[in-house]
């Protein structure tokens, strides 16, 4: 008898324990969530108004292969393009906002755990950061830092972290590049209505994207683009 | 898939070496590096309970905690599995393979409060790995923590001819020589195969 | 129990990162820029004043068999509580510090006052000795901040202070007062081979001043003896 008491004491002060913690772990969460969730979101549109400032940003469901997370569609601007890359430490996610005629409209490290004071400088609200992210506005084509022929002046000390960023913007033109093929077919095709063209196109546009995606980083860079943003990296590297 | 695998496990054993790099694992890395037969010891029973937790964890979030909408209990939840764990291995391990026991059955309590391990869960859903690519998380997790040991425990063997400091005695010359080793380890970073 | 002295031992003689050697794992991995480190600092202390405060109240009721088991979910509940209110409240220092507020959990230094301390002491004492032992780690934390971010990037009190703008931020973003230029900066030591290396330098100089300590009083000692 005495040993049934002593072996169910324990088991019924440790459930008890545990329940009252459930609880209010359980209310925290629920003051919480309402607020980490919001947060999330105004950081997420922060970001965007960014790299590209528009409206209103459509997610154009494109499914995430591990290096473009998701591509959302600023109905006439272009799009904003969310990419993972993996930097010095670990992962680096970045917005990038990407013109109709796929220029790079600007960047925003939006999750990284680069080294402070190096890599971090990437992201950080600071003279050294905005100057490093600016000398991607105005890029096409393959984006690359100095040393490998680019124009982009790496973080000194965060190589690796720069070449992260360059790979995902490349990355983010590449794929904007062939969503407007898509777009154009969508386009030759008859399309109903000519006033909600954009909205059918946008439907259309996410098929071809998922069904082949592996082509997209092979995909050289067209030609023509590449001789004007020559002059650009002057100015940011000045800067 | 292999590919992403690969990648993984490099990147747990070399680039971003738990101890090394990541700081996960201190203090029993500091604790039972002084000599090299414990050092193999812990670090057999560390690459079991991280790789055994790594699946078990896998398995209670995904099927249990995110459907239930319980996915901040995601702490609670884990250590007390790892806790579970530990316990049950011991117990597993005292019974049927005594001699396996002998070897890590006193570093098995030390591996509840490793950080390295609920590090390694925890990891795991932040990454959002799936089940094999957790599993092989932990398992090269445990692999690199048992490479930093090993070595760490054959430099310390040395240490102790070693002419420093007074103030260094001990402790303070520890870290300084992991601080070595984590410059050397540096030299992987960067290294990726995609 | 005379507070002053439990102060004195939180902080100094029995400071748990410098001589409990417990701890480590988040001293060197976060202490980077001030704002970590302050933030990690206060987090650790609120979470052990509250664990002790739960355990001591309930160190009678709680069975022996399964004490630590108790332990555990209690300090897991409230290492919870306090990142679900960095994520709505401070997200800079939640993004910041990622993976190491949950693993306060198996920071030992919880688990180790709750069984040594707090389980077998009053609330009040057990109060008193939770903001001490924050306090002593808090301040370890400071001191590796400072120094890794004035050598390793030339700048005091990076994430919290804007020497700019506002002068101080909580989104993180601030880049810190400049003492000198990034470029004379030895930018190693806010990689993790400095964390190894501050803390081992920082432990040697505890060991030689404690030492120092000890032979003054062993000197003082036998002058009163002869």
């Amino acid at each position: 008898m005495k040993k049934a008491i002593d072996f169910v004491r324990p088991a019924l002060v440790l459930l008890i324990v545990a329940a009252i913690a459930a609880l209010v772990l359980g209310g925290v969460s629920l003051a919480t969530s309402g607020r980490i969730e919001s947060i999330a979101q105004e950081k997420m549109e922060n970001a965007m108004q960014a790299v590209l400032p528009a409206s209103s940003y459509a997610d154009t469901g494109y499914e995430d292969d591990g290096e473009i997370n998701a591509i959302y569609e600023a109905p006439g601007a272009g799009w904003v393009v969310q990419v993972t890359e993996s930097g010095s430490q670990g992962l680096v996610t970045l917005m990038v906002g990407v013109d109709v005629n796929y220029y790079c409209t600007g960047i925003s490290v939006t999750e990284s755990s680069e080294t402070a004071g190096l890599g971090a400088i990437a992201s950080q609200q600071s003279e050294k950061g905005d100057a490093f992210r600016a000398q991607f506005v105005g890029q096409t084509g393959t984006v690359a830092v100095t040393k490998e022929g680019g124009a982009i002046d790496a973080i000194s000390g965060a190589t690796i972290t720069s070449k992260a960023i360059c790979r995902g913007v490349t990355a983010a033109l590449n794929v904007c590049r062939t969503l407007s093929v898509s777009n154009a077919i969508a386009v030759a095709a008859p399309v109903t209505g000519s006033s909600d063209a954009s909205a059918d196109i946008y439907v259309t546009q996410t098929v071809p994207t998922e069904a082949q995606p592996a082509p997209l980083p092979n995909t050289e860079p067209a030609p023509p683009a590449v001789n004007l943003p020559s002059a650009e990296p002057g100015t940011a590297s000045a800067g | 898939m292999l590919a992403s695998l690969v990648s993984i496990s490099l990147g747990a054993i070399l680039v971003n070496n738990f101890v090394f790099s990541q700081f996960l694992g201190i203090c029993p890395f500091m604790g039972v590096s002084n000599k090299m037969s414990t050092a193999t010891g812990m670090s057999v029973a560390v690459i079991f309970v991280m790789t055994l937790a790594s699946a078990i964890c896998w398995v209670i979030n995904t099927y249990l905690l995110i459907p239930l909408n319980l996915a901040f209990m995601q702490t609670v939840a884990f250590i007390l599995v790892i806790a579970v764990l530990v316990q049950f291995v011991e117990m597993f391990l005292k019974k049927s393979i005594p001699a396996l026991y002998s070897a890590m059955g006193i570093f098995l309590p030390l591996i509840t409060t490793n950080c390295a391990v609920l590090g390694v869960v925890l990891l795991n859903t932040q990454n959002n790995y799936n089940f094999l690519e957790s599993v092989v998380y932990g398992f090269t997790g445990g692999v690199g923590f048992a490479l930093a040991l090993v070595l760490f425990a054959s430099i310390r063997e040395r240490l102790e001819f070693a002419d420093y400091p007074k103030a260094f005695e001990g402790f303070a010359i520890c870290l300084v020589s992991a601080a070595l080793f984590a410059l050397a380890f540096m030299g992987f970073s960067g290294m990726k195969i995609m | 129990m005379n507070r002053k002295q439990q102060l004195f031992e939180g902080v100094i003689t029995n400071n748990p990162v410098l001589v409990q050697q417990i701890g480590l794992c988040a001293t060197m991995a976060i202490s980077t820029t001030l704002f970590n480190g302050l933030g990690m600092g206060l987090s650790v202390l609120i979470i052990l004043t509250c664990c002790n405060v739960v355990v001591a109240a309930i160190r009678k009721i709680i069975p022996e068999q399964v004490r630590l088991a108790i332990f555990v979910v209690v300090i897991a509940g409230f290492v919870t509580i306090v990142d679900l209110l960095l994520q709505a409240f401070i997200p800079a220092l939640s993004d910041a510090l990622g993976v190491f507020i949950p693993l306060i959990v198996v920071n030992c230094i919880i688990i180790g006052r709750a069984e040594a301390f707090s389980s077998k002491n009053s609330v009040k004492d057990s109060l008193f000795d939770g903001i001490f032992q924050g306090l002593g780690y808090t301040a370890v934390l400071i001191a590796m901040c400072l120094i890794r971010e004035l050598l390793g990037s030339g700048t005091i009190g990076g994430g919290l202070l804007n020497g700019a703008s506002s002068f101080i931020t909580l989104d993180g973003t601030g880049a810190g007062i400049r003492i000198f230029p990034q470029e004379y900066a030895a930018g190693i030591l806010v990689l993790p081979f400095g964390g190894f290396l501050t803390l081992g330098f920082l432990y040697a100089l505890m060991q030689h001043l404690l030492s120092k300590g000890a032979k003054k009083k062993d000197a003082k000692e036998k002058e009163v003896q002869e």
